[in-house]
């Protein structure tokens, strides 16, 4: 039995021993490049940061011409390849307009008027400078979608709302020699909102991108559509109010 | 860079013993009725409290705020008042600007190193001391919630100045002030080299230095 528990601790020491993070001695990683609009105008104090899944490596605001230059720490964390060189991915993620949180860092806007953008890198990386070019950021519309159910108050009804994905990922090595970085093509999804029965309005906030199209519909227990249209997304908040 | 460390400690512990050896060697040659005039010291200890202030276009002055920090050294009095030393000192640094360093929080600014210089005896209770330094320079550098430290490696140059006031033959005080150049081994891109690959600064402090005495007749 003590043999058994002993091994036991043996294998639990080696695991948290592999999983230790340690940052890498000597070394420096810079992080350049220029966010914008998508009208080409700088945008400044958008918050950069490189980190792991567990922390922050470097941080830094974009200045008033919209540039950076961001210094990072360097994960130690990797593995000896072919050649029994000790290669390590070094920086896991980098995380453009966004801040740390309580739990985590990167999943909050530091500047909401505009969409994020996260790179992941899963490869190891020997350098000591990545350049992302130019960065052009979207900007986000706070959609607040009001509905009067009129007739069909005392109906339990579902209403669907089509927006855009404020945040889009990249695979670090697949944009590194990249002119240009840009959420060209984001996820659209489609939440949907219960209008419970015997309740005359109801309300509800998005976020989704600016200058883009929303179709909003309303259906009821049938799955029968009472409302189905497309709006274009102009401002900043943007307010839709629905009459059925 | 560990080969580095390990060359720099021999050096130092070679030094030291080498030293030792032709203390004692003199010692068991030293008469009992040696002339008061005669006596010297041959080796001193000396401690130093000091205030690191940095300065320049690099991280320690644009990122770094730095704390009190402490020397010791050891000076053999080879030749009348030509010194040859080892020293070894360290401060600790805030980080105050994380955008120009990386992320991490405070530094220890170590040094491990060689000295060699002259006093210049005014009087019977005042001497200037001129000494030059070279060694070993490592910032052990934390991050919260990381266990481990991580290091920037380098050397480091030092020129300084000592005024002492002796109160007897075996302690003295003294006020230094001194010139530090450190330039590290950071693998860093060519747009931030010069700035984190070096530091500067001015330290001032102040000691007290133990002799240690002998027959000055015998040593030289």
């Amino acid at each position: 039995m003590k043999k058994i528990v002993l091994i036991i601790i043996l294998i639990f020491s080696i695991v948290c021993l592999s999983c230790e993070t340690r940052i890498e001695d000597n070394r420096r990683i810079t992080i350049t490049g220029k966010i914008q609009d998508q009208n080409e105008v700088p945008l400044n104090n958008i918050n950069v940061i490189s980190g792991n899944e567990n922390f922050k490596l470097g941080n830094i605001q974009s200045d008033d011409n919209g540039e950076f230059l961001l210094t990072s720490l360097s994960i130690d964390n990797g593995d000896f390849n072919e050649d029994d060189e000790f290669v390590s991915d070094r920086i896991r993620q980098i995380n453009i307009n966004a801040v740390e949180d309580e739990n985590d860092f990167g999943l909050t806007a530091s500047n909401d008027q505009f969409n994020r953008i996260e790179l992941i890198n899963t490869i190891p990386f020997q350098g000591v400078e990545i350049n992302l070019g130019t960065i052009i950021l979207n900007e986000v519309s706070q959609l607040t979608v009001n509905i009067d159910k009129g007739s069909f108050a005392d109906q339990e009804l579902t209403a669907f709302v089509d927006i855009v994905s404020t945040s889009c990922i990249f695979e670090l090595d697949e944009i590194i020699d990249d002119d240009e970085l840009s959420c060209e093509t984001l996820n659209v999804f489609t939440p949907s909102r219960n209008l419970p029965a015997g309740s005359n309005d109801a309300s509800f906030e998005f976020e989704t991108l600016k200058g883009r199209t929303s179709v909003i519909s309303v259906v009821d227990q049938a799955d029968q559509t009472l409302f189905n249209q497309e709006f274009e997304i102009n401002e900043t908040n943007e307010i839709i109010n629905i009459s059925l | 860079m560990k080969s580095s460390i390990f060359r720099y400690k021999t050096g130092i512990i070679f030094v030291f013993l080498s030293v030792v050896s032709f203390q004692l060697n003199a010692q068991d040659k030293t008469t009992e009725n040696a002339d008061e005039e005669n006596i010297g010291r041959f080796i001193s200890f000396q401690a130093t409290l000091l205030q690191p202030v940095a300065f320049g276009d690099n991280f320690a002055n644009d990122a770094l705020s730095q704390n009190a920090g402490y020397k010791l050294a050891l000076r053999f009095y080879l030749y009348k008042d030509l010194f040859l030393g080892v020293e070894v000192g360290s401060f600790s640094a805030d980080v105050e600007n994380k955008a120009l360093v990386g992320d991490f929080d405070d530094s220890n600014a170590n040094t491990y190193g060689v000295t060699a210089g002259y006093s210049f005896l005014f009087n019977e209770t005042n001497a200037l001391d001129a000494a030059a330094s070279y060694g070993f320079a490592n910032y052990r550098n934390k991050k919260n919630n990381v266990d481990d430290r991580f290091v920037d490696n380098g050397n480091y140059v030092k020129l300084q100045v000592q005024y002492n006031y002796k109160f007897s033959q075996s302690l003295s005080v003294y006020a230094m002030a001194a010139w530090r150049y450190d330039f590290l081994d950071i693998d860093a891109s060519p747009q931030i080299d010069d700035f984190i690959n070096q530091a500067q600064y001015l330290t001032f402090g102040i000691g007290v230095k133990f002799n240690v005495i002998t027959d000055r007749s015998k040593l030289w």
